[in-house]
């Protein structure tokens, strides 16, 4: 999977997602939230890049909030922008 | 044959289930949901949360919190609603997990105080409480069944006569929950505590809170939440604001398993049963002769919750005359709440409290009912 990883609002919508992916088969991989985009010891969502425009859709229809869509390059996670 | 008589302290036995996720758990989870990256674990609240959801009809399972009982979280709800000035209205068959916070912060010179006076089998009347909303109130506090009587109240009829007056409408549904439907649509709840442990058929050491995007209550403990972990200040995303420190996992798998089977047995299947053993035990004990029965004398109107005396004798005889006869469980005194004892007039010297569970057979209440009756005839 390429790397690119969606933070939610919160643990409790991070998990939210998680159902949400799981019930639309599209594949994630939840990995522990890199460093140098905050310091909170939460989690994130390691998807496709295919898979993004989806998961912005799917949030917006579930109410839950994406704090941030980032991929990773060469000098580290920047934001992906839609 | 199940002679364990007090429910209503915390349900015995639980389903299997329960016993077995709790040790599964213990034996099996690596981590601390949302702080080690273990995604199983991580999801267990997340998953109870939503059981819950659904038993009360709550949309956004993110508005419900876990802690360690439902004291701890009613403390969260009072302390965390009222504000200097507010005035509070409460019922005279409170729990002392109620009356003890609000007579606090009365003490403090923080709240008003105004006790609805409940009639002398311990039911609540909704006009009542309209009647005390004439006069502006913050915030609405009360039991949904009494854990001395068994009264149930109309939290349908309550709540909407709450809401129409703009309080804030809170519920102690200890007695309650995992045996009545509550619907907090419905019901126009804003804030419901309950026990994990009780009908629910959970552990102890599991309660929780849900709250209302209507209200806001301010935490009452602060610390790690797994989030936010740069800032000084308390996150104020629910449910991680309420939930400070290591969570009792170990305890929510136990509720997790619950919940799962009360799902699976259907809320109108209990609640049916619940019903058919008020009837049964209710009808037994108004037989007795010599004996005196305290609260509803109809089973709609209660749960399975039966206090009863024998004229003057101490309680603590007839609980032990039924324990050392008969191997019965029972609570006797004033069940942490005295006044729901004044409220029925069994003050101070309390009663013997009989309360049936989900999985008593006819068989064990019909030994129940046998042990009570010798034990009155004992006394006479």
């Amino acid at each position: 999977m390429d790397q690119v990883i969606v933070l939610m609002k919160s643990v409790h919508q991070h998990m939210a997602m998680e159902d949400r992916l799981d019930r639309h088969q599209i594949r994630y991989k939840t990995v522990v939230k890199p460093r140098s985009l905050g310091s909170d010891c939460g989690t994130a969502l390691q998807v496709a890049p295919a898979d993004i425009e989806r998961i912005r859709k799917l949030s917006d229809d579930s109410g839950l909030t994406i704090f941030g869509v980032f991929v990773r390059e060469n000098d580290g996670w920047k934001p992906m922008v839609p | 044959m199940n002679r364990y008589f007090d429910n209503a302290a915390t349900s015995w036995p639980k389903p299997a289930c329960v016993s077995q996720a709790v040790i599964r758990t213990f034996n099996e989870a690596m981590g601390n949901p949302g702080r080690s990256n273990n995604p199983e674990l991580n999801r267990l609240p997340y998953l109870t949360r939503e059981l819950l959801a659904r038993l009360l009809n709550v949309r956004d399972s993110s508005r419900i919190a876990f802690g360690h009982n439902a004291t701890h979280m009613i403390n969260i709800g009072i302390r965390g609603l009222v504000q200097q000035g507010d005035r509070v209205i409460t019922s005279s068959v409170e729990h002392n997990a109620v009356s003890r916070p609000l007579k606090y912060l009365e003490k403090l010179g923080i709240i008003q105080v105004d006790i609805v006076q409940c009639s002398k089998e311990g039911c609540l009347d909704p006009d009542d409480i309209r009647a005390a909303l004439k006069q502006k109130a913050a915030l609405v506090v009360i039991n949904h069944a009494s854990n001395v009587t068994g009264a149930i109240c109309s939290l349908t009829e309550i709540g909407r006569i709450v809401r129409e007056n703009d309080s804030i409408f809170m519920v102690d549904c200890a007695q309650s929950i995992g045996a009545f439907s509550i619907d907090v649509e419905r019901d126009n709840i804003d804030v419901l505590a309950g026990p994990g442990h009780k009908n629910l058929l959970g552990p102890t050491g599991t309660g929780f809170l849900y709250v209302s995007p209507r209200t806001n209550p301010e935490p009452l403990i602060f610390g790690g939440t797994g989030s936010r972990s740069a800032l000084d200040s308390q996150p104020e995303d629910m449910p991680d604001c309420y939930e400070s420190g290591t969570q009792n996992f170990h305890g929510l798998a136990g509720l997790k398993a619950a919940l799962e089977y009360i799902h699976s047995r259907g809320i109108e299947s209990i609640t049916h049963r619940k019903r058919e053993l008020c009837r049964y035990v209710l009808d037994g004990l108004l037989a007795i002769e010599g004996l005196t029965l305290y609260g509803p004398r109809h089973a709609e109107n209660r749960s399975p919750v039966f206090s009863i005396t024998v004229r003057d004798v101490d309680v603590a005889d007839i609980a032990n005359a039924l324990l050392d006869d008969h191997g019965i469980i029972t609570r006797t005194g004033l069940h942490c709440s005295p006044w729901a004892h004044k409220t029925i007039g069994s003050f101070p010297m309390g009663t013997v409290r009989l309360s049936p569970g989900l999985f008593h057979t006819d068989e064990d209440l019909d030994m129940m009912l046998s042990a009570v009756e010798q034990t009155v005839r004992k006394f006479m």
